[in-house]
Formats: structure tokens, sequence, C-alpha cells
């Protein structure tokens, strides 16, 4: 025995694993439904080729409980990378499920330019952890239009949290016209410690050689 | 070129493939897909390792399947002819039983240059990666960083895919599976880390 070019995996092909060829959606979607999770997840592979897909997918999400599939939802709705999809994952921020609103704030920092406009509801969002998952994501939109809405966010933003990461995001993109925002929040009377921290450290890196204590 | 990591085939013959063995059905054989050929020295490399530190190389039938998108790469390493600086991994009797010299470099003998399955494909294509089943191992280094995200995924979905149940997945160790997929266990080993298809015998 040893090294051999004779196939050596004998184990039979499952009816799903069998096509070599891309199939069209028709069957596709009448798969997604398929009780075996191996089976939905080459449907969802296959899927990932048609746009019209893109709707059953964000539906099926709501809906998948096996990881694997919803990882290749997840991977499938990033390829086909729409402004459709965009809007999918931001009610999906609303989930219950942890894993769900976490790769879809992952998918939106991943299509910037899809993401921006809905960024603007996001960050005004009554709920905190959804103006926090916007800061998240604006920190991959282009620095231009990320500028005015993260200034517009440091003017008005009460919860601690979201302005701490509103603050580090300011840092990061550098640019001296958010110097003033970030002075007025060091100003504040009662600024919570972390927040008055992470201001410091953001005036650092936007003036390193006279930040304000 | 890529260098061997020789504590990635350490890892493989010390660690790995007994754990793969033990839970295949008797009779099983072994298979191993390792991209890109780097070359074309690559799957050699990993051939005679396993060949040479692997105490059960010889009782088990095992393939070596060895991919690269470049044809050029594929017609180098289906010739098997390779410079003595390409081939430094090597012990001077490891080289010797292993090629043979020609001209100013050395050829792989002729059970290596038939016994590696050779194949072009695009690690990112849905279709043509569907051929790739069943394997137990796969080398895949340095070729996920360089696609853009959507891409990455996507080829990280086609390793899992590709994988049984349980088999393991080899990266640069500079590389993370972080970044592309959260469905594999990572595997921490003496000689170094591997990714783990989770299965009936490790969930």
């Amino acid at each position: 025995m040893g090294l051999t070019r004779q196939d050596v995996w004998k184990r039979p092909v499952a009816e799903g694993e069998r096509r070599t060829a891309l199939r069209g959606p028709g069957g596709l979607l009448d798969q997604l439904e398929d009780p075996q999770p191996q089976v939905r997840r080459w449907s969802v592979r296959d899927l990932a080729n048609f746009p019209e897909a893109t709707r059953p997918l964000l539906d099926r999400l709501h809906r998948e409980t096996d990881p694997v599939v919803q990882e290749a939802i997840f991977s499938a709705l990033l390829l086909l990378g729409s402004q459709q999809v965009a809007t999918g994952m931001v009610s999906l921020l609303q989930s219950d499920d942890i894993g769900l609103r976490n790769n879809a704030c992952l998918l939106l920092q991943e299509m910037p330019a899809f993401a921006l406009p809905l960024l603007p509801a996001l960050l005004q969002d009554p709920d905190p952890l959804i103006r926090l998952f916007g800061v998240r994501i604006l920190d991959h939109v282009p620095a231009a239009a990320a500028l005015p809405l993260l200034a517009n966010l440091i003017d008005r933003e009460s919860h601690d949290s979201v302005l701490m990461a509103a603050v580090a995001v300011a840092g990061q993109l550098g640019d001296a016209t958010l110097l003033s925002h970030i002075q007025a929040v060091m100003d504040k009377p009662g600024v919570e410690p972390g927040v008055l921290f992470a201001a410091r450290q953001a005036m650092e890196h936007l003036n390193p050689h006279d930040s304000t204590p | 070129m890529i260098q061997p990591h020789n504590l990635l085939y350490q890892c493989l013959v010390a660690s790995v493939l007994d754990e793969v063995m033990a839970t295949k059905p008797p009779g099983d054989g072994l298979r191993v897909w390792t991209m890109p050929l780097a070359g074309g020295v690559e799957p050699y490399l990993l051939t005679i390792f396993i060949l040479e530190h692997w105490p059960r190389a010889q009782a088990v039938a095992f393939n070596v399947v060895a991919s690269d998108r470049d044809p050029q790469a594929l017609a180098r390493a289906g010739e098997g002819w390779f410079q003595e600086n390409e081939l430094a991994f090597l012990s001077t009797d490891m080289r010797q039983r292993h090629f043979q010299q020609e001209r100013d470099g050395w050829r792989a003998s002729k059970a290596l240059r038939e016994g590696l399955h050779l194949t072009g494909v695009e690690l990112t294509d849905p279709v043509a990666t569907k051929a790739f089943r069943g394997m137990d191992v796969i080398f895949c280094q340095q070729m996920l960083p360089a696609l853009a995200t959507p891409l990455r995924r996507r080829a990280a979905g086609h390793l899992f895919d590709a994988l049984n149940p349980g088999g393991f997945l080899f990266l640069h160790p500079a590389e993370s599976m972080a970044q592309s997929s959260a469905l594999f266990r990572v595997r921490h080993f003496p000689e170094g880390l591997a990714y783990q298809k989770p299965g009936p015998c490790c969930p």
C-alpha cells in the first residue's frame, strides 16, 4: 500500500452532493427547507449565484438553527452583496440570537457602500445596542462619509458605552475637525471616567502634541 | 516559494494521522489535499515526509491530491524535476531515496511522480470544488489571506465541505481561520495548531 493514485475514498456520495454542475434556483429553493442540514447547506452554496435568491436566503436566516447552514447563508449573502442584503442585516441586528446579531454586524462592516445609507437611522435608534452596532459599522465606511455622522453622534449621545465607542472611532479616524466635538465631551460636567479616558486617548491621536488634560 | 513547515508536517505524522485513522472504518484509506504547489515541490516534500516519518505509511493506502490554479506550477510538479536548494528540507539520504540526480538537479522517482494526483482548481469556484470531497487532511497555505472577505469566506466553506467530519485543515502558522469561518474547532498539538471539522467523533 502507501502512496497510490487509486481513489481510496469508498464512501457513497450523498444525493445532495452528487451534482457537479451549477443548478438553477428552482429546486434549490425547495431544498432550503430540507430536513437535512447538509442538503440545505449545498443548496445555499449554489443559491449564492442567483440574486433572486436574496429574499429567500434572508427569510431562511431568521429560521435556520444549524450553525453550519447559518454560516453558509451569511457567506452567500455577502457574495450577493446588495442594498437588499444590507437592509436584511439591519433587521437581524435586533435578533434575540447573539450570533445572528454579531454576524449581521460583521456583514454590514464588509459592505460599507450598502451600509452607509442605513447608518443615520441606526445611529438615531432608541436602542443603545443598535446605536453601538452603528458605530462599529461606521468604523468601516469611508472617512469622508463617516465624519459628519460621527460628529453628530458625539454631540448628542447620552449612553456612555455608545459615546466611548464613538470617541474611540473618532480618534482612529484622526481628523482634526473632530477635536472640538471631543473637547466638548471632556468639558461636560459629570462626564463618566471611562468616557473621559476614551476622549483623552482620542485627543492624543488627533493632536498628539497638545492634548488638553 | 512557500517554505515547507517542518512543524506542520511533524504535527501531521506525530499527532493527526493516527487520530484520523482511528475514526475510519477498517480498510478505508487516507486522503490528503495540499495547495498551492509552491513552484511544484510542496506535494513531494509532504508525501516524502509521510512516507519517511509515519510508521503506518506502508500499511495504509493514501492519496495525495495536489492542486493549484497556475498551469505552470502544475506542469512543473508533473515533471518532478527540482534544483537541490528546493530539496534542502530533505536529508541527503531521503533525497537519494526518492530522487535521482539529473543534469544539475534532481528528478523525483517514478513512483512519486505517478503517485501524486495533480489537478488544477480555483478554490473559490463553487462548481470545481465540489469534486474535492472526502478529504481527511488539507494543507492550504497562504491562499486565504490573499482573498477579499466574501471570497475568503466562500473558499473556507469549500475547505470545510471538502473535509470528512473529524478531518483536519492546516494553514500557514502565521494565518488564522478566525476571519474566514467559525465552523472549525481549533486543536492545539505539541507541534502546532490545526483546524478540525466537527463530527460524530469530535463534536
